[in-house]
């Protein structure tokens, strides 16, 4: 009797302790190992990661036409009054109040948040190499090292210091933003600045050569090699994802961030690797891929957003959301909030030309108040067709052109004859069909600059042009520009917790 | 409601069980008379005779009585047993009855027959009973009988020694009984006792344990003291009776019937969960609240608060680790064991119990102007004064307008306007089926219908229960299935602060008595949401099963074994019909579209858990050894999601399907939660002499809440004990009836937790795609280093009974450690938080216990009895990993607009502390209020880093004093309950003092007390001041707090009354609860809704 009942003790024993039988997870969530036991789930989490970077407080609003915007002073300064508490903070680069903290803080939460999700499926994807398939995990690989490079870049682009080239020795040592590889509870160790940097590279060289062979847009593989992998669709429309071209365009922009001479020889490089590839025609119709030039005469209403023109651009769903209250093709006095140009400085930033469509297209004037202002449509999204609508650009072609005009005009050796050429081939585009020629390397350098904020508006990118190269004054900001308004601060609690900006 | 009531004394006429049944007399056999003239008949004819006689079967065995001679007898009117005893003079064979037999048997040389029946205290045989003898030092004879079909046994007994009889039977205590040295063979019948009976033991739910052997910290609270001070609730019956339990006022729900109260024992140790779902029903669990246990199995509180407290057996509070270890992981928090009414006799008997009840509101808190005073508040605040002379005139004539309406009597009081006397029923009916063939079985109904103090909020319950056992021989089968049924509704009047805050020369009704939709122009009336269909709904099914058998399978083991199911379905109904005026601002074209509002809410849980438990129990001479092995595995699973959908076409339309859309911005919500559990228990006890008692434990648990390296967790417990009573020096006083002194220490976890934080879990994007694809995030930052949370507890504690007097007093420390808290991390990790183990809070404190018994005759007792409790918590260390959090806190009790003090969590400070500013009063010059800051100095200028704290919420000091008394079946008690030591902050005069809204109603203290010119010492700022009022020490208030709980009478009617009417039992009662609450504070009371006083008649009568 006795050992009757011992066996049936035993029995519950070995069943209950069975490891297996506690591993169980309520419906509505996943544990990371269900989530991963399929391709799918490793396509789903890459795709949350792009749906993270899609969030307002990163590109869906602050990184691209709103706070890096306001930044760079783009528009007509703004009145400040209790709507528009944040955007006037941001302009004057006021950090330290609650609104601005708000937002800075923000952003680094989220970046470092879409960091951990690429880490942690980065994670997985190595641990379980064998069970995916080589061209989900090649390709997959590629694009998470390339969006954890690519918000660590810009990161560090924010709460790091500019104007690299000439501070070099103090910047290649001073501490700068943490880089995190894994996931953990603990914080990841601060690194220098060069050690950073290198870290970014490495990543986006192991991305372009996980990317090379397998991604689809470089043109290797026909469609049915991609047939099995692909029967959703999901590697079309390339452009949303960091694909090959993306990394190689994001490596010019790093490098020419440091901007040492070896840097910049790289930088060229690997812009002329993109350039080639347009030159070459790499749009794929059956895959949903265009990469190319919108000219002149195609641009109108339908597609102000040159979404065709994104090197990479996110998929932003919410964005005609996130807009309302700032871009206003006709926007009132009341409408505090509005992002406009003054008739004045239109008409002087695009020096009085009416055929650059950057001007007349991709501008409107506001008749409906007393300013006259005129709105960029750049991320208006009431007439876009379908393709352009709902798209942030990241990195854009002529982005390309011009840090290849940039290296070319300022190498040791410089060949201002291609550097004229990579502008003037972006100017022709816009409608402006007079070439540039007979400039010297600072007018060449003059003329990036005008380009630069003539196409970037709505985009993000001219702040980051500014402090790459230490602009003392900028429009619209009567006062000095220097680190104090180029670097965002921490947040308050990673310096409590030891950091040093 | 004539009509109900009318029925209701219909069915009054019933009554309940019996306390005490008179044993049945068993008439015994061998006192039959006969009459015999035999002359050398054989053995068989002698019986026959007998037989034809009396109708007396024989049995016995042909072999042995071959040894007797031919009968030879001549007796006239002589009983049998004369008879037989004469006919086997000088054999050696031995006779005994049972019910309609004589058994006769042979004994041997040196030996004698004990013999008789075994049953139970109801007189019903109790076949399968296990008898055994021992010498007098307690060897065990090899004599084993197991009683007959009859409850007979029969067994040989040497004749020259001392022995002991030792009859065991599932569920009965052990009975034993001495046989002295004698040659004559014996018949001795036994009576046994239900082993569940109170104060001898203690109910832990796993097992019973003897009371006086066991070390640890419980309280047995029967159910008769259940039901003498309250017939409310389980739980309102505790709060008064036991002062650990504390149930703090619900300042907020007040006596919202459908308001479940937080609880907790000997303090608190965690954190609040923070509220991020707006799920109605409940499902999160309240880290601070005890494990409840309902006859074995695990419960929760709302299953226990819609219980029918008629059923209940009794309960039992494990306090200490030494009582609590055996549920381990989630212990932590102390154990309420709840068992329920097992069957009392044999025989078919139908209880009734019926109910009315009134809840009467207590507006006593509130303090608010009338139409008059009112009007002068605002006059003295400069409501009807303007520079601008057209603002002037407009002002002026809406005073003359409101004056005038005040003059011709308008003085509305909108407090009583959502409030009524909620009338409640509850009918209970109880049939026990008896006793057939050992299956035995009792029916509950239960009908029970509270109505709360505000207008249409109510809350009903239906239930049936089936308690159902089978006993055969040695083992024992039963089934309890209980189904619930709730229906509750909240009072569509909406929140009662509404009508507090309305001016009183506003108008609710019009002459006619009709509600007004606008009290005044553009003042919405918030009683005319009631009046056009809104319907705030909830309800649920409860199933729950739950299955037993007991098995005395070998001499001292028994094993139990048990197996569970539960499963609930609850669904939540709010309609808000498109007048209602939460859509007053809708008025674009857009937005009138979008007018009503409906909220559905669909939820499930069910639990599985089963559990096996062998256990020990043997005395050998004067050891006594208890052990038991249980293995338990549990799983639990629940479910909710929420979905709203919007406008309406018109108030008629009350079902969602008449729905537009969904609402604007919303998409279903929702959660589920799944916790396996798996644990060993091991337990064992030692006694020596019953005196020096030991009581040890160890449970080893797995959840699959935590990470995979911390999965198993085990707690333990150690207790000692010293009966000093029994010792040889003691046993001279006669009057000290028992003198225990106890000490426990262990380690217990908690696990009221819904977290998946081990791990990582992944969720996905809802309502986003992206290139038309779905996305998927991490949703927290994974620990699988987590572990849980644990209490080790220390107590100290003597039980002290000296003649009528009862006392046992303990001390406790509990320290919880690697408290489960969400620990702030930075962002570069990728969130801003994780869940981790940190800190430790200390509680500590004593409870005093004591009841007097003053007088006990034969017609009634008076009885005295009262608890203490002192409470004490203290952070040990936390404030590192709560930094971040108190800093945000700091920010926030700065900010101009909060009001109330925030919540921070410092080292040497208690969990409960209240942080304020430290002010010096009102400038008498500027009538502004002054700080002081941390070097001393005044300031007028509010600063968060001066913040002290100023003082304590949780009480000190709460106790109870009652007194009960009972003369010839009239019985009354009464219960005193009190808190002290601690403080408040008192809202109400920064609400409706200080920070009026003038627009809206005040507490007279406006008018009094506030600085109006320079030179005014007063303790309220000045009158238009802008500023919010932020945590002040001028309004931690001392709270000293006296509530008469309850009174109750009741009648117990005596038996000339009740048999005229076929009765068993009447009896009557009437309880008052939360009669009167006096305080030192003058705050509100239940503000969203009211407190109020309960009254309530009852009925209990058996047939």
């Amino acid at each position: 009797m006795k050992k009757q009942i011992l066996a049936l003790l035993s029995i519950v024993l070995l069943t209950s302790s069975c490891e297996n039988w506690f591993n169980v997870t309520s419906d509505s969530e996943t544990r990371e190992k269900d989530q991963y036991s399929t391709d799918a789930g490793f396509q789903q989490s890459l795709t949350g990661c792009y749906i993270g970077m899609t969030d307002e407080s990163l590109y869906g609003k602050n990184l691209s036409w709103y706070a890096t915007e306001l930044l760079a002073n783009q528009f007509k300064p703004i009145t400040q009054n209790s709507t528009t508490e944040t955007d006037y903070e941001l302009e004057n680069y006021k950090f330290s109040t609650i609104e601005a903290v708000g937002v800075t803080e923000a952003i680094w939460a989220k970046a470092y948040n879409v960091i951990i999700n690429a880490n942690e499926e980065l994670i997985y994807l190595n641990k379980d190499s064998a069970n995916i398939n080589p061209i989900n995990y090649h390709i997959i690989k590629g694009e998470l090292l390339a969006i954890r490079a690519y918000m660590h870049f810009d990161l560090l682009r924010l709460y790091g210091y500019g104007n690299w080239a000439n501070r070099t020795s103090t910047l290649d040592s001073k501490y700068t933003i943490p880089y995190v590889t894994g996931v953990s509870k603990n914080v990841a160790p601060q690194l220098t600045g060069k050690e950073t940097i290198d870290k970014i590279l490495s990543d986006l060289d192991e991305s372009a050569k996980q990317l090379k062979d397998y991604d689809p847009i470089t043109g290797k593989h026909d469609a049915s090699y991609y047939s099995e992998v692909n029967d959703d669709g999901y590697y079309k429309n390339r452009t949303i994802h960091l694909n090959y071209y993306a990394v190689k365009a994001l490596q010019a922009r790093v490098y020419l961030w440091r901007g040492s001479a070896d840097d910049k020889a790289k930088a060229l490089t690997a812009a002329e690797e993109v350039i080639a590839a347009v030159g070459n025609d790499i749009s794929n119709s059956s895959m949903n891929t265009y990469l190319h030039f919108l000219d002149a005469l195609s641009v109108d209403k339908t597609n102000t957003s040159l979404a065709c023109e994104n090197i990479f651009g996110l998929n932003v769903a919410t964005l005609s959301n996130y807009i309302t209250s700032y871009i206003k093709p006709n926007y009132a006095d009341v409408d505090y909030s509005a992002m406009f140009l003054s008739p004045d400085d239109a008409t002087s930033l695009y020096e009085n030309s009416t055929s650059d469509i950057r001007f007349s297209k991709l501008l409107n004037q506001s008749t409906s108040n007393s300013s006259l202002g005129y709105v960029p449509l750049k991320v208006y999204q009431n007439n876009l067709s379908k393709y352009y609508a709902a798209k942030i650009s990241m990195i854009r072609l002529p982005e390309v052109y011009y840090i290849a005009a940039e290296c070319y005009a300022t190498d040791t050796n410089p060949n201002l004859d291609m550097a004229m050429k990579m502008l003037n081939t972006v100017r022709q585009q816009r409608g402006l069909y007079s070439d540039l020629s007979g400039l010297t390397a600072d007018q060449i350098e003059e003329e990036i600059k005008k380009e630069y904020r003539k196409e970037f508006i709505s985009e993000g990118v001219i702040f980051y042009y500014y402090k790459r190269t230490g602009a003392i004054s900028i429009p619209n900001y009567s006062g000095q520009m220097s680190d104090t308004q180029y670097v965002l601060p921490y947040p308050e609690f990673e310096l409590q917790s030891g950091r040093q900006q | 409601m004539k009509k109900k009531r009318g029925k209701m004394c219909i069915l009054l006429r019933v009554s309940l069980i019996i306390m005490f049944l008179s044993l049945p007399a068993i008439s015994f056999a061998g006192s039959r008379k006969v009459t015999l003239d035999l002359h050398s008949v054989t053995v068989k004819d002698f019986f026959d005779a007998l037989h034809k006689q009396t109708g007396l079967s024989f049995i016995y065995n042909v072999e042995q009585i071959k040894l007797l001679n031919a009968v030879t007898i001549k007796v006239s009117n002589k009983t049998v047993d004369d008879v037989l005893k004469k006919v086997f003079k000088g054999t050696n064979l031995l006779y005994t009855f049972s019910d309609n037999m004589v058994i006769i048997s042979q004994y041997k040389a040196g030996n004698r027959i004990i013999s008789g029946i075994i049953y139970d205290n109801y007189g019903k045989v109790l076949p399968g009973a296990v008898v055994r003898v021992f010498d007098a030092n307690g060897k065990e004879l090899r004599n084993i009988c197991v009683t007959t079909d009859n409850g007979h046994y029969s067994v040989e007994v040497p004749s020259n020694i001392n022995c002991v009889l030792s009859v065991s039977f599932v569920g009965m205590k052990v009975k034993q009984s001495n046989i002295k040295v004698d040659n004559e063979n014996i018949i001795r019948n036994i009576s046994m006792s239900s082993d569940n009976v109170l104060n001898d033991v203690v109910v832990t739910g796993i097992y019973t344990r003897k009371a006086e052997s066991f070390t640890g910290a419980s309280t047995t609270i029967s159910s008769d003291e259940l039901t003498r001070v309250s017939n409310q609730n389980i739980i309102q019956s505790l709060k008064i009776l036991d002062p650990t339990i504390y149930i703090p006022d619900n300042m907020t729900m007040g006596s919202d019937p459908n308001t479940t109260p937080t609880i907790s024992m000997r303090g608190t140790s965690s954190f609040p969960v923070e509220g991020t779902t707006t799920l109605k029903g409940n499902y999160q669990n309240q880290p601070n609240q005890p494990l409840f246990i309902l006859d074995g199995f695990e419960t929760t509180l709302q299953t226990v608060m819609d219980m029918d407290m008629n059923r209940v057996e009794s309960i039992t509070i494990l306090k200490d680790a030494s009582a609590k270890a055996l549920y381990g992981s989630k212990a932590a928090n102390g154990v309420i064991v709840i068992e329920t009414k097992k069957l009392t006799g044999n025989k078919q008997r139908i209880t009734y119990n019926g109910n009315i009840s009134f809840e009467v509101p207590d507006l006593t808190s509130y303090n608010m102007c009338n139409a008059t005073e009112k009007l002068q508040a605002e006059v003295a605040e400069g409501v009807y004064t303007d520079s601008d002379v057209d603002t002037q005139a407009s002002l002026t004539k809406l005073y003359n307008n409101r004056r005038k309406l005040v003059l011709e009597g308008l003085d509305t009081y909108w407090l009583s306007k959502p409030l009524h006397s909620g009338v409640g029923y509850k009918h209970d009916l109880n049939i026990e089926l008896g006793d057939s063939n050992g299956l035995r079985a009792i029916l509950d109904l239960t009908y029970d219908k509270v109505s709360g103090a505000m207008k249409e909020s109510d809350r009903t319950n239906i239930s049936g229960d089936v308690n159902v056992s089978y006993r055969q021989k040695n083992l024992l089968f039963k089934n309890i299935l209980s189904i619930v049924s709730n229906n509750s509704q909240d009072s569509p009047y909406g929140s009662f602060s509404d009508y507090v805050k309305m001016n009183p020369y506003w108008q609710a009704t019009d002459e006619n008595g009709k509600v007004l939709r606008w009290a005044e122009d553009n003042i919405a009336n918030p009683m005319y949401d009631s009046q056009i269909g809104t319907s705030l709904k909830s309800n649920y099914l409860q199933f729950i099963n739950n299955f037993y058998t007991e098995w005395q399978f070998y001499q001292d083991f028994k094993a139990t074994f048990r197996f569970g199911v539960s499963q609930k379905r609850n669904g939540v109904d709010d309609f808000y019909p498109r007048d209602h005026s939460m859509f007053a601002s809708y008025t674009s074209d857009e937005d009138l579209l979008r007018r009503g509002k409906y909220i559905a809410e669909d939820g499930k849980s069910s639990s599985i858990s089963s559990d096996l438990n062998i256990n020990f129990n043997k005395e050998i001479g004067l050891h006594t050894i208890f052990a038991n092995v249980g293995t338990f595995i549990s799983e639990d699973k629940s479910s909710a999601y929420q979905y709203t959908a919007e406008g309406f076409t018109n108030n008629q339309n009350t079902d969602i399907t008449f729905a537009r859309q969904y609402a604007e911005g919303t998409t279903p919500i929702g959660f589920s939660s799944i916790n396996r559990q798996a644990s060993f228990l091991t337990a064992l006890s030692y006694d020596y002499a019953n005196r020096y008692l030991m009581d040890a434990t160890l449970r080893e648990s797995a959840s699959s809440l935590y990470g995979k390296d911390n999965r198993w967790a085990n707690s333990w417990s150690l207790g000692l004990g010293w009966n000093m009573h029994n010792e040889k020096f003691m046993r001279n006083l006669k009057f000290v009836k028992q003198l225990k002194f106890r000490a426990s220490v262990g380690l217990t976890g908690n696990q009221n937790f819904d977290t998946n934080a081990a791990i990582g879990t992944y969720k996905y994007y809802t309502g986003v795609v992206y290139g038309g694809f779905t996305g998927a995030y991490l949703n927290n930052m994974p620990n699988s280093g987590l572990k849980w949370e644990q209490k080790k507890d220390y107590d100290i504690g003597v039980d002290l009974r000296i003649s009528g007097l009862s006392l046992s007093a303990d001390y406790y420390r509990a320290d919880t450690k690697n408290m489960l808290t969400d620990v702030t991390i930075p962002t570069s990790t990728g969130f801003s938080t994780v869940k981790d183990n940190l800190g430790l809070v200390r509680n500590s404190g004593y409870e005093l216990k004591a009841n007097y018994n003053i007088l006990h005759g034969k017609y009634g007792f008076v009885n005295v009895y009262g608890a203490l409790t002192y409470t004490k918590n203290k952070i040990i260390s936390l404030s590192e990993s709560m930094k971040a959090y108190n800093e945000k806190m700091e920010k926030s009790a700065e900010s101009t607009s909060n009001s109330i003090p925030v919540l921070m969590y410092k080292d040497g400070q208690s969990m409960n502390t209240i942080w304020a500013v430290p002010s010096a009063g009102i400038d008498p010059q500027t009538g502004m209020e002054i700080y002081i800051k941390k070097d001393g100095s005044y300031t007028y200028t509010y600063d968060a880093s001066d913040l002290v704290a100023a003082g304590n919420s949780l009480p000190k000091y709460r106790g109870t004093a009652g007194i009960s008394a009972e003369y010839k079946g009239i019985g009354f008690n009464t219960t005193l309950s009190f808190l002290t030591g601690c403080q408040m902050y008192n809202y109400t005069l920064v609400d409706r003092v200080e920070d009026v809204d003038i627009t809206y109603n005040v507490d007279k203290r406006v008018l009094y007390g506030r600085w109006q010119k320079p030179g005014d010492v007063t303790k309220y700022k000045k009158f238009q001041s802008k500023e919010v009022t932020r945590a002040t020490t001028r309004f931690v208030q001392n709270r000293h707090e006296l509530d008469l709980s309850s009174i109750s009478f009741y009648y117990e009617m005596p038996a000339s009354i009740y048999k005229k009417m076929y009765m068993q039992r009447l009896k009557l009662a009437f309880y008052m609860n939360d009669v009167a609450t006096f305080s030192s504070i003058r705050i509100e009371r239940g503000t969203s809704y009211p407190f109020a006083r309960n009254f309530s008649f009852s009925l209990t009568s058996t047939f």
